[in-house]
């Protein structure tokens, strides 16, 4: 991996993948939330 | 609260639902471990298998995640552009299975995407050391940066557009968006772009190394599973927030029911107290 672009070609393509799933780690947490106030059928059951 | 655990004859539907999120769980983490292995794998084909190019150098590594990104986005706005059909074509008559539609449509357009962002920053940066130049409006390119912002105004209007008339006018955009895609995918054939021509299936001047399309395929593999995990795991949480939303409404509506007067005896109208009619 000599050039540079190459090296933030793949640095780029991983921040922006691991980015999204942060962004969903963080979108489940408020749902959880959500979750506490109005449970689901299947919160009930658990 | 008065939930169905409170009743004994539920107890094989817990037990049944438990089970089914331990089996979930599970297979959940062994997709996880398979997609790391194959992003492992698909980044050592890359770097260190795959044989360094003639004229270009060690630039055209870059190609091994800028294809397989423009594959897999293709492949995630068809599925949003089926699942918007579906969500159409049920919206009246299954209105569940149009619920799930519209799910996975969301869930597949969010993360095509990702997917085409990624194509597009990795391909100026091509661009840049083997042209002289980050960006020019030939038809390849220009295709792919209007199907990104096709997709993200999908994006942006079912999250700023309120009304029952949302979901239905986000699927027309998703089915009239994918348009673009057979352009973006054909450009290159129909038009002389300065965007390299096709290296597969592109007629007899198409042709790549075999040990180069070796890499191609272990990281075509390896960014569809894990575009595929993305896609399952939004595609729930927006299922759990339809779910939510259900539950809130049903309360609110529940509550309403407990608010109204009572009926006269003998109307055939009455309610059980504290029992509303959902």
């Amino acid at each position: 991996m000599s050039h540079r672009h190459l090296v933030l070609a793949y640095v780029v393509t991983w921040v922006i993948q691991l980015s999204y799933a942060g962004f969903l780690g963080a979108k489940w947490f408020s749902l959880k939330k959500a979750e506490r106030e109005f449970p689901t059928y299947e919160d009930i059951t658990e | 609260m008065n939930g169905p655990s409170s009743n004994p004859n539920h107890l094989p539907a817990m037990r049944s639902v438990k089970r089914s999120n331990l089996v979930g769980r599970a297979s959940a983490g062994a997709w996880l471990l398979l997609t790391g292995v194959l992003l492992v794998q698909g980044f050592h084909q890359a770097i260190f298998v795959a044989p360094t190019e003639a004229t270009m150098g060690e630039i055209q590594r870059i190609f091994y995640y800028h294809v397989p990104s423009a594959w897999v986005t293709f492949l995630f706005f068809f599925i949003s552009f089926l699942a918007s059909i579906i969500y159409l074509a049920s919206r009246r008559n299954h209105p569940l299975r149009a619920l799930a539609a519209d799910a996975l449509a969301l869930a597949s357009a969010e993360v095509g995407i990702v997917f085409c962002t990624v194509v597009l920053i990795t391909g100026p940066l091509w661009a840049r050391p083997v042209w002289g130049i980050w960006w020019t409006w030939d038809e390849r390119i220009t295709s792919t940066l209007l199907l990104w912002l096709i997709y993200c105004s999908y994006l942006l209007l079912r999250r700023f557009a309120a009304g029952p008339q949302m979901q239905t006018l986000a699927a027309v955009l998703a089915i009239f968006g994918y348009a673009d895609v057979p352009i973006v995918y054909f450009s290159t054939r129909w038009w002389r772009t300065q965007h390299p021509g096709p290296v597969i299936g592109g007629g007899p001047n198409s042709y790549i190394d075999p040990a180069m399309w070796t890499a191609i395929e272990w990281n075509i593999a390896a960014w569809l599973s894990w575009g595929l995990l993305l896609i399952t795991i939004r595609y729930r949480m927006e299922r759990k927030r339809q779910l939510i939303e259900q539950h809130a409404a049903l309360r609110v509506l529940d509550a309403s029911f407990d608010t109204m007067p009572e009926a006269e005896p003998g109307t055939g109208s009455e309610r059980e107290p504290g029992r509303g009619g959902v």
